[in-house]
C-alpha cells in the first residue's frame, strides 16, 4: 500500500502524524515538502547518501547553431532565447526536450541543470530509509522535484508520503500516485476550510481516505464541526506536552491507519 | 511599501500577523495562499467588486490524435486529458505531430477584494479552484499597484512566495520556536537574502528561552487561539497590537 499523509493547512501536525505513522509502519517514508522539507528532524536518523536532481536542458554548440531560432519558437517556457546570440536562462527550462528535438542543424545537445537533491536517511528506530527532497532554495520548480521523488518511488509497494502544504497540483499529483490518504486537521475555523478544500481535491482523485483531528481538544466546537462535515471516519487525537514521545498519539494515529486500511480495502 | 510576510513553516502565525500588521499600517492585505487561501477564516469579509477573473487552459486530445503519445513524453506530468493536473503550458501541442491536440480556456474563479467592517480592512482573496496553475501570475495580479499593502505568504518557498518576494519592498520572517520551524525559516531567511530585501524577524509563541537573533519576540498567547476559535478580528488584532506596532516601527520608513 501506498499512503499519503496530508492536510491541507500548515502547522496542522502532517509531519508529527507522519513521523509516528513511519515509526508504527516501519516503511520506505518519503518527505515531499520539498520547498521546507523537515522531516528527518522528527526522526533519529543519520544521512547515508545524497543526490542531485537535474532537468535536462539544451546546451549549444556555437560553430553548428546558425540562430535560426526554430528551438526559441517551440520553448513555450521562454527559457531559450535567440537574438544575434543564443541565450539559456536555465532557471525557467522545464525539461520538456522540444528544443534538442527541433533543431535542425543539431546544435544542441542536452545537459544537466540542477534544481535540489534527494537526501537518503537511515532511521535508526526502523532501519528504514527516509528520502527527503530539497529544492534549491530560490528555484521554482518545485512539482518537478516531487515528480522525480514519485517517479523514482514508483515500483515499491509499500510508501509513507509526506506531502506538502495546501492543495495545489503538487498536492494532486502525490494523491494521484496513492492508495490511500490519511487528512490531518485541527479543530480551527482555518483547518477546517482547508480541510473542505482539500476533500474536494481527495474526491477528484478518487483517493480513499480518513480524518485525523489533531488537538482535538483545542475546541469542542470546532471538532464537532468538522466530526459532522466529513463522511468518511474521524479520529481525535489529543493535546499532547511531547507530541513525537507521547503513546497516548501513537495509539491514535495506529488506530486511524487501520482504519484507513480499511477505508481502502 | 509592500510587505511579504513569509517563514516557511505552516502555521507559526503568518496570516495572524498580517492580519494584524495589516490593520496598523492602514494597508491593503493580500492572501497570497492561492490553493488554501484562510483570510476568510479569521475575518467576517463582505465583498465588494471581483478584480480579475481566473482563467486556465488545459489540453485534450481530439479526433486526429494518432496515438503515438508523443504528447505525454514531453509533458512531466503526463497530464494531456486531465485539466486537474495540466498547467496549460502548451508542450504538447508544439510536439504533436498530427496537430491533434486542443487547448481549451476554462474559468477557474476569481480575485475578490472585500472588507472587514469592524477593523476597516481591505482584504484582496482569490476565490479559485485549488488547481488553479500559474499561482505566481495570480499572486502578481493581486497586489495592488500604487498602494501599500501586506502580502500574507503560503506556506512553503515556492512560486507564490518568489512571486510575492520579487514585488515587495521589505518582508516579516516569522517563525516559531521548535527545530523544524527554524530549519524552514532559515531557508525563508535565505530565500529573502537573494532579494535583497530588508528583514523583520519575528519569534512567535516564544516561551522563556531563545530570542536571540530575532528583532520581535511575541510569547505565546491563548487570546489569540481563542479570537481564532471564535472569528474575532477586533480581539486577534487587539492581542497582536504591540507587536504588530514593533515590526512596523522595524519596517524601513516605519512602513
Amino acid at each position: 500500500m501506498r499512503l499519503a499523509v496530508t492536510g491541507g493547512k500548515g502547522g496542522v501536525g502532517k509531519t508529527t502524524i507522519a513521523a509516528h505513522a513511519h515509526r508504527l509502519l516501519g516503511w520506505t517514508t518519503v518527505d515531499l515538502d520539498v520547498t521546507t522539507p523537515n522531516l528527518h528532524l522528527y526522526l533519529d536518523c543519520e544521512e547515508e547518501a545524497r543526490s542531485r536532481v537535474c532537468l535536462i536542458g539544451p546546451e549549444v554548440d556555437p560553430d553548428r547553431c546558425t540562430l535560426c531560432g526554430e528551438c526559441a519558437r517551440v520553448c513555450h517556457s521562454g527559457a531559450v532565447i535567440v537574438g544575434r546570440s543564443w541565450d539559456l536562462d536555465p532557471g525557467l527550462c522545464h525539461g520538456c526536450g522540444l528544443c534538442l528535438d527541433a533543431c535542425p542543424r543539431d546544435a544542441l545537445t542536452p545537459r544537466e541543470i540542477e534544481i535540489g537533491e534527494v537526501r537518503e536517511y537511515r532511521v535508526r528506530e526502523t532501519g528504514a530509509r527516509l528520502l527527503s527532497g530539497r529544492l534549491n532554495v530560490g528555484d521554482r520548480r518545485s512539482r518537478h522535484l516531487v515528480r522525480h521523488l514519485l517517479d523514482h518511488t514508483e515500483d515499491r509497494p509499500r510508501l509513507l508520503l509526506d506531502t506538502p502544504a495546501g492543495a495545489g497540483k503538487e498536492v494532486y499529483d502525490v494523491l494521484r500516485a496513492v492508495d490511500a490518504a490519511l487528512v490531518v486537521t485541527q479543530p480551527t475555523p482555518a483547518a477546517l476550510r482547508d480541510l473542505r478544500r482539500l476533500l474536494r481535491v481527495i474526491r477528484v482523485a478518487r483517493v480513499p481516505h480518513v480524518v485525523l483531528i489533531n488537538q482535538a481538544d483545542l475546541s469542542e466546537r470546532w471538532t464537532r464541526r468538522v466530526e459532522r462535515e466529513v463522511e468518511v471516519p474521524t479520529w481525535r487525537a489529543p493535546r499532547v506536552d511531547d507530541p513525537l514521545g507521547s503513546d497516548e498519539l501513537r495509539d491514535v494515529v495506529r488506530e486511524a491507519l487501520d482504519g484507513l486500511r480499511e477505508e481502502a480495502a | 511599501m509592500r510587505i511579504a510576510v513569509l517563514g516557511g513553516k505552516g502555521g507559526v502565525g503568518k496570516t495572524v500577523l498580517s492580519i494584524a500588521l495589516a490593520s496598523e499600517l492602514g494597508a491593503v492585505l493580500v492572501d497570497a495562499d492561492v490553493t488554501e487561501p484562510d483570510t476568510p477564516a479569521y475575518l467576517n469579509l463582505e465583498r465588494e467588486r471581483d478584480v480579475t477573473e481566473v482563467r486556465a487552459r488545459y489540453a485534450v486530445r481530439t479526433d486526429g490524435c494518432a496515438g503515438c503519445e508523443r504528447c505525454l513524453e514531453v509533458c512531466p506530468w503526463r497530464a494531456v486529458d486531465d485539466p486537474i493536473a495540466c498547467d496549460g503550458c502548451g508542450a504538447c501541442a508544439i510536439a504533436c505531430p498530427e496537430d491533434a491536440i486542443e487547448l481549451r480556456e476554462t474559468e477557474l474563479g476569481r480575485i475578490a477584494e472585500s472588507r472587514e467592517p469592524e477593523l476597516g480592512l481591505r482584504v484582496v482573496h482569490p476565490e479559485t479552484e485549488p488547481w488553479a496553475p500559474e499561482l505566481a501570475d495570480i499572486v502578481h495580479r493581486m497586489i495592488p499597484e500604487d498602494e501599500d499593502c501586506v502580502i500574507d505568504c503560503p506556506a512553503g518557498l515556492g512560486c507564490p512566495v518568489i512571486a510575492a518576494l520579487s514585488a515587495a519592498d521589505a518582508a516579516v520572517l516569522v517563525t516559531s520556536p521548535d527545530p523544524a520551524a527554524l530549519h524552514d525559516y532559515r531557508r525563508a531567511e535565505a530565500l529573502t537574502r537573494e532579494f535583497g530585501l530588508p528583514a523583520v524577524r519575528v519569534l512567535n509563541r516564544a516561551g522563556s528561552d531563545e530570542r536571540e537573533g530575532f528583532d520581535v519576540v511575541i510569547p505565546e498567547d491563548e487570546r489569540v487561539l481563542r479570537a481564532a476559535l471564535d472569528r474575532d478580528p477586533g480581539g486577534l488584532v487587539h492581542a497582536l497590537r504591540e507587536p504588530a506596532r514593533r515590526v512596523a516601527e522595524l519596517l524601513p520608513d516605519g512602513g
